[in-house]
């Protein structure tokens, strides 16, 4: 199978697999919209995941009572789904129904469409298209294919980021037992005997202060959304998972970033491998590491060498660049114990230009070619074949100096590769080999070959 | 609204919706194993994407795709991060999806799932979204070393896979 052939077969599965995901032109029309508006277009079968990022509408005062009523009513409307499909597929009866009962709940203030549904005069269907417009109006859609018994739940208690714990395990009860994703732990309220949650919260953020070194108006911008939990793996063991939300347009907006802490029973901040969650010092560290490796100034000059060759890796530049970049990173690099990869393998040897005594690159790579001729059997011709040339001359080791080539066909860069290794004073092969480009394909010593 | 004050940008949002939406979820997909999930970070990629240009009304991406799959892998990191996506089983997940497609063709996009993320994320650029290794170099952050082995390896591992009806599951 050629590279082609592989690249068409995977897009061909991917498209078979995964066209079902690709939205409709009105649905796109609709994303762009809801964009527009800053908002986010919500799915009908909502993960846990998802839930978290939804946006407020915030719980009104004296909607506390209707709430509790809601909630004892979203396992009904969660089993009708179940048994009926989306909300848009139900009979005019079962829709008419939900309005009547969400207005009953207190959620829908009295208008014309409220009145129709109990009109006797009017039919069902103009019953049913007053719920519809209502459901709408509840949810702030406009499409009643988007009315689902999450968005319901949202717009009468709000984006989940300003619920309590109790709530959110009580959710996540709801979504698991009707088969939508469920959390990989479980979510539990919190009695009297757990540490109380204003004090993880107090814990975790003075944990995030130590370990990133934020001031107290840092924090202070952060939105503090808590979660009681167990895990299959320990029952007993409760926890408290905190996550610190950057909002930068207040809850509603995007997140922009978050900072995850886990505090134990015991007021400890842990590392929980339960659910695979570092602790937040462990985090902060591995940040700070990361932006030190990216200092080195050795990075500098590998990346500028680099762009000037066209972002090529290293064993395609020119035996010119190579004795340029090495002169200039030895020094960097020499009494460094680690060195980030690419650099790490760029500085195994030392590379420079040849001197008068040394072979000419015309008539290295002119004995790199006969050589491959003589040792494999190969015509002048189909030796010309390999026509991309890796090149280095290396001064490693200063009195035996070499020119080193790999030969590539690039008509067939995924077949037999030559490399031929010559003494530049004398110009005997100190070594000729043919290997495949994928030989110990996982081994990383196997570049090396290249350099 | 705010972008009625910023002639031209809402065309250039809907343009790039209606031309990327359905690969950008089909990559998060990719990331993420899972079909909600792969919609609700395709629809934050344009909303992130949308409140750039309105903080930055002249800017132009240059490479408009390319630009707009960094933002989705960017988002789909973030949602990794959630402990919620730890345990996301991408098997069960393409069995959820409301089509079936052929036996071969899921099991391809399963193994290409499996690959390390690095690799995985390769694979879909170069191998799949046609960008040169170069581009795929410079848009995931890695030098084109990088890509190189990494196109290797996950080429010789779907390969082996999907010829020699290997899978390690």
């Amino acid at each position: 199978m050629t590279d082609r052939e592989f690249r068409e077969r995977l897009q061909k599965s991917v498209n078979s697999t995964l066209s079902c995901l690709e939205p409709s032109a009105r649905q796109c029309d609709r994303i762009v919209q809801e964009t527009l508006e800053g908002k986010k277009v919500m799915k009908k079968h909502i993960s846990l995941a998802l839930a978290l990022a939804i946006l407020l509408a915030c719980i009104t005062a004296g909607a506390g009572a209707a709430t509790l009523l809601w909630r004892d009513y979203v396992p009904q409307m969660k089993q009708e789904e179940h048994e009926l499909g989306d909300y848009d597929a139900w009979p005019d009866a079962q829709r008419i129904q939900l309005a009547k009962d969400i207005l009953a709940m207190g959620y829908l203030e009295d208008s014309e469409d409220t009145r129709i549904l109990s009109d006797e005069t009017a039919t069902e269907q103009e019953k049913a298209a007053a719920a519809d417009r209502l459901m709408l109006q509840l949810t702030g859609e406009d499409d009643v294919r988007e009315v689902h018994s999450t968005l319901i739940t949202y717009a009468i208690m709000g984006h989940e980021d300003t619920w309590t714990p109790a709530q959110r395990a009580w959710w996540n009860g709801i979504i698991t037992m009707y088969g939508d994703d469920g959390a990989p732990d479980t979510l539990i309220a919190p009695t009297e005997e757990d540490l109380p949650e204003e004090e993880a919260v107090r814990i975790g953020r003075a944990a995030v202060m130590e370990a990133y070194g934020f001031d107290e108006a840092y924090m202070d911008g952060l939105t503090p959304v808590t979660y009681l939990y167990v895990t299959d793996v320990r029952p007993d063991y409760r926890r408290w998972i905190i996550h610190f939300k950057q909002y930068p347009d207040g809850v509603g907006s995007y997140m922009e970033k978050e900072y995850i802490v886990v505090v134990d029973e015991n007021g400890e901040v842990i590392a929980d491998p339960d659910i695979a969650e570092p602790s937040i010092y462990e985090k902060a560290e591995m940040q700070r590491e990361s932006k030190e490796e990216e200092k080195p100034q050795y990075m500098t000059v590998f990346r500028k060498y680099s762009e000037q060759n066209g972002l090529n890796p290293f064993w395609e530049w020119p035996y010119t660049e190579k004795a340029a970049y090495s002169t200039e990173i030895f020094p960097l690099t020499k009494d460094l114990e680690s060195l980030q990869w690419e650099v790490g393998e760029s500085t195994i040897y030392r590379y420079g230009l040849p001197q008068s005594d040394d072979m000419p690159y015309e008539d290295a790579l002119n004995k790199a070619y006969e050589t491959i001729e003589a040792e494999y059997g190969l015509t002048s011709d189909q030796a010309k074949c390999y026509s991309e040339v890796y090149e280095a001359f290396d001064i490693t080791d200063e009195n035996n100096t070499k020119w080193k080539f790999v030969l590539v066909n690039p008509d067939d860069d995924m077949g037999l590769h030559y490399r031929v290794i010559i003494d530049s004073k004398t110009g005997d092969v100190i070594l000729a080999e043919r290997f495949p480009w994928q030989e110990r394909l996982q081994d990383m010593e196997y570049d090396l070959k290249y350099y | 609204m705010e972008h009625a004050a910023v002639p031209g940008m809402a065309e250039t949002l809907e343009e790039w919706v209606h031309q990327y939406a359905g690969e950008i979820t089909k990559l998060c997909f990719l990331q993420l194993a899972d079909a909600n999930s792969a919609q609700d970070a395709m629809q934050d990629t344009f909303l992130k994407a949308w409140k750039y240009l309105q903080k930055h009304p002249g800017f132009c991406p240059g490479n408009d795709k390319a630009w707009l799959i960094r933002i989705a892998l960017n988002t789909c990191k973030d949602y990794q991060r959630s402990q919620w996506f730890k345990k996301v089983d991408m098997r069960k997940s393409l069995e959820e999806l409301p089509i079936a497609a052929p036996e071969e063709d899921r099991t391809a996009v399963l193994l290409l799932g499996k690959l390390p993320r690095k690799q995985r994320q390769v694979m879909i650029l170069h191998g799949l979204q046609g960008m040169t290794m170069a581009e795929t170099g410079k848009l995931l952050g890695i030098p084109l070393t990088s890509v190189h082995r990494c196109y290797k390896q996950g080429k010789a591992y779907l390969m082996a896979a999907l010829t020699g009806g290997e899978d390690d599951d």
